[in-house]
């Protein structure tokens, strides 16, 4: 384990429109660690999820976020996945006439190749993923989604049901092989099978190479991915953090425990 | 690369690449340039035609020279058809191999990439070089099917009898204008005749080449299709990147027989500075299919028609760059500049009457705004005005944004005895002074009066008004206002205003005031000319000046107000003393009773009236496309012909229509199509796609039409745009004439941009921006996409993807 954690996020302000959803908000994840972070709606989550990725609607007003040691504030969000980051959508956007696989060999091939300029000025000659090859891998991980292999064609997430949508996020996330990957709210939306499939999805993809994040406002899928750590996060930083045994006091105790503890602590 | 500097640079400059190129000119026959009897005579001697053929083509000659120019037809003003080769024949005789075509041409295939294409998915290919086909073959076991596939002149010569049975059938040279034009120097252009139950599974394709600098290519295309039969044919088409324009107006005529299926497909790349003016229909049968998939990706710049703005000017006298009131989509009205006039000849014209007395003179195929009411729904169209009857409302001009400016003075110089002060800039007190001026006012020797009796109400107010503004010394006799100053009567002529009352008229500068101004001087005319007749709360102007009462309205519509009709009255008396009897002619000018406030309104279509020959003008507008000519919204003219159009002739006959287009900065690009339900119980389908960027404006324009008694038919039109900045526009002119109750027809219409979270979504997995967008973009034309050959599809994507480069981000 390095000295310094991959996904440093310190003292992280970010604004949206104009307010200020997260106010200080600190964390620190590593590969190979398993983290939930809980709370309840409002708290300030999704803004976490959208900010870390590089949405440009957030605006971030201090601190910042370190990945593999660098500050990425200046990073687009194509860069920020490039570099290893993953962020899995709470509500995936539909595209229209474009395909899973036309989609994921244009994504994995956007890493393959070489984005800088060689010294004489010119482009390097992109070098993508054989199409064979990508078919081969493509089919792999769909099985281990028990993914049908029509799907493929599809186009993506147009007229996806919730389960499908999840799923396909989670293919994604298996295709390019992220070091940290955020999970926002992946459990919502999910009936009870689909739930089971897209965690064991997960878990089949955590071990040493990667951290996870997942985001949730629900004990729920944390029965099928044990985090190795919890927090707790309210009004736009996290209150409390601890083991695994913190999502169950969660659950029995509601959100309000941690809110009097707040205020008892004052 | 940077592409968004230069955003259209993209595709042009890779057009320029890659097609752009020309050779040297080679052929060994050129007709001198310009259109006569000789020319088409020499045309069908040096192919050998039989003489019903030269007859059709005469014929068709004296069509074109008489029929007026298309204004539906394009920016075709512009054309000169004196200064076109119509006919330049590139080589001795077709060729059946590549070895046999002239190494320079064969060259131009080869970097266009023809014989390759026909080694790989290509049942057939014929390749026009100018007027010619230089190269035609099909596959061998296609031909031993009895599947012709020909240039249309060899199929002329040897298979006259199927030929002449069809040949005009569906497009006759009356037609329209382009369509005579064709008829009459038709060369080149491919047949095609797929035997009965014959089907040829993989494409046929023509390629069409202009190579020679003011060429005039008129190919001429005949499908025939026969029962139950299949064929998929291609074309595509490329021209040099010259400076001067190059004229394309092919006749596609295809025939689709009982239970036969056919499928034309277009990749038309030209320059920009080709005229694409295509005639293109097919006539579908018995339980046939016809189906049209069109792929425009070259430029079709803006369009173009009459008149005018707050300014009032005549379309003549309009110069490019000036601002013009346009109607933007949200209905509001905003400035645009004029990028081009011209003159359009002299043409019948007509003219039109609204019921709040609106007139425009205009020719017959001049669009007007409409509003169409079915039940609840109403409906906005462009109709031409031969196609408007009295139940059509038509869009007039209510109040206009106000640009105006007071008008600065300059000193003159000073003859006067007495000095007066003149004033510097106009007000709205000087110009209800002018206005009564204009009524009331007039000059003999060195003095000015006022015809305005003490008893008038605006007496008091005309005598503040010179005391004020000028400081002059007045007096009245015999009821009128005496003004003895050479410096003021110099002044009010300097400005513009005669001193007699048959020669006044309004100047031109009190056009361009502010509208409170201008309503200021309306006013002031009417305390001097106006009254209110007994039991009406309107008022009207009396004059003897009709001209005046022409400007005067003209000027009320700028501002916003309500004038209606003009009318003449006349006596003949003797006056008591004289003998001699002298006809006294005035007229009348009525006002609407209160203001137009909103944008625009709507008004019933009261006549229509054929005039003479008139001269006629078009102005091209930035950006949109429409303008106010004499209060009226109007379209610019041109409506391209590359419309396919698809006649359901018999029960069972379906018809679509697929197509895209793709419009950057500068460009006007439309889609459309038309089809029509001559029979009962068939079917069409449009599906129109339009992206727009950098300001360009893409649309999709077209007509669905079912004939009297045509029942149980069905139409589904959709027509999807893509947005990509905020810069730039979709339009949609759907245009339904349906004369039959028993009928189901759908339009569809989505309007998207490239939405934020779309494009974040893409980039959160590495996909860089511009590439995103170009994803998003692919996969909005997909649906069409997916119906064009393989290697089409690609380049397409190629040519979306080449647009995009840096446009986002």
């Amino acid at each position: 384990m390095s000295q310094t954690a991959d996904l440093v996020v310190q003292d992280l302000h970010v604004a949206v429109e104009g307010k200020q959803i997260l106010k200080g908000l600190s964390l620190e994840v590593r590969k190979g660690e398993v983290h939930a972070l809980m709370g309840p709606n409002g708290s300030g989550k999704s803004t976490l999820a959208n900010t870390l990725m590089g949405h440009p609607r957030y605006e971030v007003t201090g601190g910042d976020i370190l990945f593999k040691g660098e500050s990425i504030l200046g990073l687009e969000s194509d860069a920020r996945s490039r570099a290893g980051l993953f962020l899995a959508f709470q509500y995936p956007v539909a595209i229209p006439g474009v395909t899973v696989s036309n989609f994921l060999r244009t994504a994995l091939n956007a890493r393959l190749a070489p984005r800088v300029a060689t010294t004489d000025g010119s482009m390097p000659a992109r070098r993508g993923i054989a199409p064979k090859e990508f078919r081969a891998l493509l089919r792999e991980h769909m099985a281990l989604l028990k993914m049908d292999e029509s799907f493929a064609l599809r186009y993506l997430n147009d007229g996806f049901s919730g389960g499908e949508k999840k799923r396909t996020e989670i293919l994604q996330m298996a295709m390019l092989k992220p070091e940290i990957a955020i999970m926002d709210e992946t459990d919502s939306g999910l009936d009870i099978d689909a739930l089971r499939i897209v965690s064991e999805g997960v878990n089949a993809l955590s071990g040493p190479d990667l951290g996870v994040l997942v985001i949730t406002h629900y004990q729920r899928i944390l029965d099928y991915i044990k985090p190795h750590f919890v927090h707790v996060m309210l009004d736009g930083r996290i209150t409390l953090s601890g083991g695994p045994e913190l999502a169950l006091e969660l659950e029995s105790r509601g959100y309000d425990f941690v809110r009097e503890g707040k205020e008892s602590a004052r | 690369m940077n592409a968004s500097e230069n955003p259209t640079g993209g595709i042009r400059d890779s057009y320029t690449e890659k097609y752009g190129f020309h050779d040297a000119d080679q052929f060994v026959f050129k007709a001198r340039k310009g259109l006569d009897a000789g020319i088409v005579r020499g045309i069908s001697q040096m192919k050998g035609e039989p003489a019903w053929m030269l007859e059709f083509r005469l014929k068709a000659l004296e069509t074109f020279q008489k029929k007026p120019m298309p204004r539906w037809g394009g920016d075709v003003g512009q054309i000169d058809f004196d200064d076109i080769y119509y006919y330049v024949k590139p080589t001795e005789q077709e060729a059946k191999s590549w070895d046999d075509v002239p190494a320079d041409m064969k060259r131009t295939f080869d970097r266009l990439g023809i014989p390759e294409a026909e080694q790989k998915f290509l049942s057939g290919v014929g390749a026009q070089y100018d007027s010619e086909v230089v190269y035609h073959k099909i596959k061998e076991n296609l031909s031993k099917l009895g599947v012709l596939f020909l240039s249309t002149d060899h199929a002329l010569r040897d298979h006259e009898e199927l030929f002449r049975q069809y040949f005009g059938t569906v497009i006759p040279p009356t037609d329209n204008k382009f369509a005579a034009l064709n008829s009459a120097v038709w060369s080149g252009g491919s047949f095609i005749y797929v035997p009965k139950g014959v089907r040829v599974d993989v494409p046929l394709q023509a390629y069409f080449r202009i190579n020679t600098k003011d060429m005039g290519q008129f190919e001429r295309t005949l499908i025939i299709v026969d029962e139950g039969a299949y064929v998929h044919y291609v074309e595509g088409c490329t021209a040099p990147t010259y400076s001067s324009d190059s004229l394309h107006s092919a006749v596609v005529e295809i025939i689709v027989k009982a239970g036969g299926r056919c499928r034309y497909t277009t990749i038309q790349n030209w320059s920009n500075n080709v005229y694409n003016l295509v005639t293109k229909r097919a006539a579908a049968y018995r339980d046939a299919t016809m189906e049209w998939v069109d792929g425009n990706l070259g430029c079709i710049t803006g369009d173009s028609a009459i008149l005018v703005n707050n300014d009032v000017v005549p379309i003549e006298q309009i110069e490019p760059g000036a601002m013009v009131y346009a109607l933007n989509a949200e209905m509001e009205w905003e400035r645009r500049p004029v990028l081009a006039k011209r003159y359009s000849g002299r043409q019948q014209v007509h003219l039109l009457r609204t019921e709040n007395h609106r007139e425009v003179r205009a020719t017959a195929n001049h669009p007007f705004l409409t509003l169409t009411k079915q039940g609840k729904h109403a409906s906005l169209a462009w109709k031409r005005l031969d196609q408007l009857t009295t139940r059509d409302l038509v869009a007039i001009s209510g109040t206009v944004p106000d640009h105006g400016k007071s008008r600065s003075f300059e000193p003159i110089p000073n003859h006067g005895r007495k000095a007066i002060t003149l004033p510097e800039t106009s007000t709205e007190e000087l110009m209800w002074l002018l206005g009564v001026y204009v009524g009331d006012g007039y000059v003999e020797r060195s003095r000015v009066y006022f015809a305005v009796p003490p008893a008038d109400k605006s007496h008091s107010r005309v005598l503040e008004s010179l005391a004020g503004l000028f400081g002059v010394d007045f007096e009245v006799r015999k009821g009128v206002v005496r003004i003895n100053s050479v410096s003021l009567r110099d002044w009010l002529m300097h400005l513009g205003f005669s001193g007699k009352a048959h020669e006044k008229r309004v100047p031109v500068w009190v056009y361009q005031l502010p509208r409170e101004q201008r309503v200021a001087f309306i006013e002031g005319y009417i305390a001097a000319d106006g009254h209110f007749r007994a039991n009406h709360k309107n008022v009207s102007i009396t004059s003897v000046n009709r001209a005046l009462l022409e400007d005067v309205k003209a000027l009320a519509i700028a501002c916003g107000l309500d004038p209606r009709k003009i009318s003449r009255w006349s006596r003949v008396e003797k006056k008591p003393l004289g003998k001699v009897e002298k006809e006294y002619t005035h007229y009348f000018l009525y006002f609407g009773e209160g203001r137009l406030d909103r944008p625009v309104y709507f008004s019933r279509v009261s006549a229509i009236e054929a005039l003479d020959v008139q001269d006629t003008w078009d102005i091209e507008i930035e950006g949109t496309h429409n303008f106010v000519a004499n209060g009226f919204v109007v379209h610019n003219s041109k409506l391209t012909m590359k419309y396919p159009a698809i006649y359901l002739m018999e029960p069972g006959a379906h018809g679509e229509v697929l197509s895209i287009a793709f419009a950057g900065k500068g460009q006007h690009q439309d889609a459309g199509a038309k089809a029509v339900h001559v029979a009962s119980h068939t079917t069409s389908k449009i599906v129109s796609k339009s992206i727009s960027k950098d300001g360009g404006r893409a649309g999709y324009r077209g007509l669905v039409k079912v004939a009297k008694g045509a029942v149980g038919c069905r139409s589904t039109v959709n027509c999807d745009a893509l947005i990509l900045d905020d810069l730039s526009r979709s339009d949609t002119y759907p245009t339904m004439e349906i004369e039959e109750d028993q009928v189901s027809i759908g339009h569809e219409a989505t309007v998207s941009k490239i939405g934020d979270e779309q494009l974040f979504y893409l980039t959160s997995r590495g996909v860089p921006k511009d590439e995103a967008a170009a994803m998003i973009v692919a996969g909005f034309i997909e649906p069409v996409v997916k119906e064009l050959p393989m290697e089409y599809a690609v380049e397409m994507n190629r040519l979306i993807q080449l647009q995009m480069e840096g446009s986002v981000g």
